[in-house]
C-alpha cells in the first residue's frame, strides 16, 4: 500500500510586489500511515506553510503531491474543503475556537460543513470531548477555561470527523510545560489508536517523543 | 485521562443516515445556521438595531402607501358604484341670467326630458335614461335638522340609480301618466316620520297631500372629503313621479335638473361618451347650459391622484430602503473584518466558500427581515393614527403587509452580497493569522 502523503518536487512561491518569495523549495518526502512526525526548523523557515498545504488549507506552486495516491493539485474549493472536512483535523497554536460558540459547539462545528448527515453527531461530540478529558465542560464558553483545556477543546474538534491526519502547529507553543505534555500525551494516543500525526514544532523536547524528525531550512529539508 | 482515547480513527467509523434522516438533519443543520447567525446579530445589538432604521423607514413608508392608497381606492370605488359605473350624468348647468339669456338666443330650452329621449332612440347602447328634477317644494315642518330634498324623478329611476326597496312599492308607471300624488321616502326620513313615514300615511308637499307608496332601503353615503361629485342623500328624500306636482313646483314643463343615462354596460361607456356629446350638442344647438360627468372618469382622476400619491411615498420608501441597505452593508462589512479569525476556523473545519457566503447572507437577511417586522409594526402603527386623525378611509390587507417584508428581504438579499462574497473571498490562512 501507497504512504499515506506522497510530496515530490513541492514547491510554494508567493509574489510580494516584483519580488518573488520562494517558501518551500523542491519538497520530496513520504509519510506513512499511522506516523508520529515532526516537521522542525526555526520561525520562517516555512514548516506552517508546508503544513498548510498538506492540509489543503494552503495550494502548493508546483510539484505534486499525493494524498492515499489521489493527487490533490488542482482540486477546486469544494473539493480541497471537503477534504478539509473529511479527512485533516488542525490543532493551532493559537487554539482558534469561536469564542462565542460553547465548547460542544465549537466541536459540532465541523458537522456543519460536512457534506452528508451523520445520524449520531451529538454523541460523536461527547464522545471526542470525553476523550481529551473535557466532559464536564460542555457548555462552558473558551473565555471560562483555561489554555490547556481550550487547546483540548480543538483536539477534540479536529478528532471529531475521525480523519486519517491530524496537522498540529506548534500546539504546544502557548502552553506550559507540563499542560504541553499532556497535549502532547493526547496526540501520542490519537496516533496509537491509528491517525496519522504531523507536529509542527522547533522545541526539541516535543520533537524528541514523535517516531520521526524532519527538519526544514530555508524552505528545504537538511 | 488517556485511558479515554480508545477507539478506532478513520471516516469509517461514523454511522451516516439514511435519505429520510438526512431530511430531519439537514433541517436541524440549518436550524443550527439560523441560530448561530442570530446569535451573532444579538451579539453586536444595538448595532444592528442601528443600522436596521433605515430599512424600517422603507418598509413603514411602503406599508403607509398601500394601506392608505388602498383606503383611497376602496373608497372611490364604493362611491363610484352609487353613482353607477355603467352611468353618465348629465346635470343642468348653474347658469347666471345673463347666460340663460344666451342659451335661450341660441335656441336651447334648457336640460330638459326630451334630451333623455332623444338620447335612448339615437344611440343603441343607451338602455334607459332617468330624470330627476330638484324641486323647491316646502314639506311641513319636520323636526329634523336638514330638510328633507323632494326629487322628481321617472319610474325608471330606480333601477338605474340602483336603489331598493324596503317597504310598498316605488314610483310605477301609471303614477308619472295619471299624475298621482304619491311619494316614496328615504329609510331615515320614512323613521322620522313614525306612523305617516309608513307606506299609507300622508306627506303635506306644498299644497298637497301625496300618498306615502314605499320607502327605500337604507342608503349609506359614500361621500369623501375630496369627492369631485356627491352622491345624493337618498337617506333623506322624497321621490315623487316627475310630472306629478310640477305645477306646485312652478318649474318649466318637461325641464329636469339631471339626465341619468344608463348604458347596456360598463364597458360602453367611453365609447359611447362622444355620441352621447354628440347628440346633446346639436339638441342644445351648442349651448354650453348642461355638463357631463362621467363616474368612470371620475374614478380615473381619482387613480391619477393616487399615483402621484404613490409615487412620493414609494420613492421615499425606495430611497429609505436603499439607504437602509447601504448602512446595512456597510456594518456587514465590519462584522466580516471583525470576524476574519472565525472565518478562518470555519474554513479549516471544512466550510467551502459558498458555506461563508451562505452565512453572511443569512445574517444579513434576518437582520433586514426583522427591520421588515419592525416597520411593519410601524407602517401599521401609522397608518392607524393617520387614518384616525385624518378621517382617510384605510385598509390593511395581508399582501400590503407581505410585499414590504418580501422588499426588506430582498434590499437584505441584494446589499448582502458583497460583504457576504468579500468573507467568502478571504485567504482562509490569512483570516487564521488574524487577531
Amino acid at each position: 500500500m501507497a504512504a499515506l502523503i506522497e510530496v515530490e518536487r513541492m514547491a510554494k512561491s508567493y509574489r510580494r510586489g516584483t519580488q518573488e518569495l520562494r517558501i518551500l523549495r523542491n519538497l520530496d518526502f513520504q509519510i506513512e500511515r499511522g506516523e508520529f512526525a515532526a516537521i522542525m526548523g526555526a520561525s520562517g523557515s516555512g514548516k506552517s506553510t508546508l503544513l498548510n498545504i498538506l492540509g489543503c488549507l494552503d495550494r502548493h506552486s508546483s510539484g505534486r503531491y499525493l494524498f492515499d495516491g489521489h493527487d490533490m493539485s488542482g482540486l477546486d474549493d469544494a473539493a480541497l474543503s471537503l477534504f478539509r472536512s473529511r479527512e485533516v483535523g488542525f490543532v493551532f497554536q493559537g487554539f482558534n475556537l469561536v469564542s462565542q460558540f460553547s465548547v460542544l459547539e465549537n466541536v459540532e462545528l465541523p458537522f456543519l460543513y460536512a457534506p452528508d448527515y451523520c445520524t449520531d453527531m451529538r454523541a460523536r461530540c461527547v464522545e471526542a470531548l470525553a476523550r481529551v478529558g473535557l466532559s464536564a465542560r460542555l457548555q462552558h464558553l473558551p473565555s471560562e477555561l483555561s489554555g490547556g483545556e481550550m487547546q483540548r477543546v480543538a483536539i477534540a474538534r479536529a478528532i471529531v470527523m475521525l480523519p486519517r491526519l491530524i496537522l498540529a502547529d506548534e500546539p504546544t507553543g502557548n502552553l506550559d510545560s507540563t499542560t504541553g505534555g499532556q497535549i502532547l500525551d493526547i496526540l501520542e494516543e490519537l496516533n496509537r489508536n491509528g491517525a496519522t500525526v504531523l507536529v509542527v514544532t522547533h522545541d526539541a523536547g516535543i520533537a524528541a517523543r514523535t517516531h520521526r524528525q524532519l527538519r526544514l531550512e530555508d524552505g528545504h529539508f537538511a | 485521562m488517556p485511558a479515554l482515547l480508545r477507539g478506532p480513527i478513520g471516516n469509517s467509523g461514523l454511522k451516516m443516515a439514511t435519505l429520510p434522516e438526512s431530511f430531519t438533519l439537514g433541517l436541524r443543520k440549518i436550524e443550527a445556521h439560523l441560530r448561530y447567525a442570530a446569535r451573532s446579530l444579538w451579539q453586536h445589538r444595538l448595532r444592528a438595531l442601528l443600522s436596521v432604521l433605515g430599512i424600517v423607514c422603507g418598509v413603514s413608508s411602503f406599508v403607509a402607501m398601500i394601506c392608505v392608497g388602498e383606503g383611497a381606492k376602496r373608497e372611490t370605488l364604493a362611491q363610484i358604484e352609487q353613482l353607477g359605473t355603467s352611468n353618465v350624468l348629465v346635470r343642468a348647468a348653474a347658469m347666471s341670467g345673463e347666460q340663460t339669456v344666451e342659451a335661450r338666443q341660441r335656441g336651447s330650452r334648457g336640460l330638459e326630458l326630451a334630451d333623455g329621449e332623444r338620447l335612448r332612440n339615437s344611440i343603441a347602447r343607451v338602455a334607459a335614461v332617468a330624470a330627476v328634477l330638484e324641486m323647491k317644494v316646502t314639506t311641513i315642518a319636520l323636526s329634523r335638522q336638514t330638510a328633507p330634498q323632494v326629487l322628481a324623478v321617472t319610474p325608471n329611476f330606480s333601477v338605474v340609480q340602483g336603489l331598493d326597496i324596503a317597504a310598498g312599492r316605488f314610483i310605477a308607471e301609471a303614477d308619472s301618466t295619471n299624475r298621482n300624488l304619491v311619494c316614496v321616502l328615504g329609510h331615515g326620513l320614512a323613521q322620522s316620520l313614525g306612523a305617516a313615514g309608513r307606506p299609507g300615511g300622508q306627506l303635506r308637499l306644498q299644497n298637497s297631500l301625496c300618498k306615502v307608496v314605499g320607502v327605500l332601503q337604507r342608503f349609506e353615503r359614500k361621500t369623501g372629503k375630496n369627492s369631485a361629485i356627491a352622491v345624493r342623500d337618498f337617506d333623506n328624500s322624497v321621490l315623487v313621479p316627475l310630472g306629478a306636482i310640477g305645477a306646485l313646483a312652478g318649474g318649466r314643463s318637461g325641464a329636469v335638473s339631471e339626465l341619468v343615462v344608463h348604458l347596456a354596460a360598463a364597458d360602453d361607456v367611453l365609447p359611447t361618451l362622444p355620441l352621447i356629446r354628440r347628440v346633446l350638442e346639436v339638441n342644445h344647438r351648442g349651448a354650453d347650459d348642461y355638463r357631463i360627468l362621467v363616474p368612470q372618469e371620475l374614478l380615473r382622476q381619482a387613480q391619477r391622484t393616487q399615483a402621484t400619491f404613490d409615487a412620493v411615498l414609494g420613492s421615499v420608501a425606495a430611497i429609505s430602503l436603499l439607504v437602509g441597505g447601504i448602512g446595512i452593508m456597510n456594518v456587514m462589512l465590519a462584522s466580516v473584518m471583525e470576524r476574519r479569525r472565525e472565518i478562518g476556523i470555519r474554513r479549516a473545519v471544512g466550510a467551502t466558500q459558498k458555506h461563508i457566503t451562505l452565512q453572511f447572507m443569512t445574517e444579513t437577511v434576518l437582520l433586514t427581515s426583522i427591520g421588515g417586522v419592525l416597520g411593519i409594526a410601524v407602517g401599521v402603527l401609522g397608518t392607524v393614527l393617520l387614518g384616525f386623525a385624518t378621517g382617510w378611509a384605510t385598509a390593511i390587507s395581508a399582501w400590503s403587509l407581505l410585499v414590504p417584508l418580501f422588499m426588506s428581504a430582498l434590499t437584505g438579499l441584494f446589499f448582502g452580497l458583497y460583504p457576504a462574497l468579500q468573507a467568502a473571498k478571504l485567504d482562509p490562512i490569512t483570516a487564521l493569522r488574524y487577531e
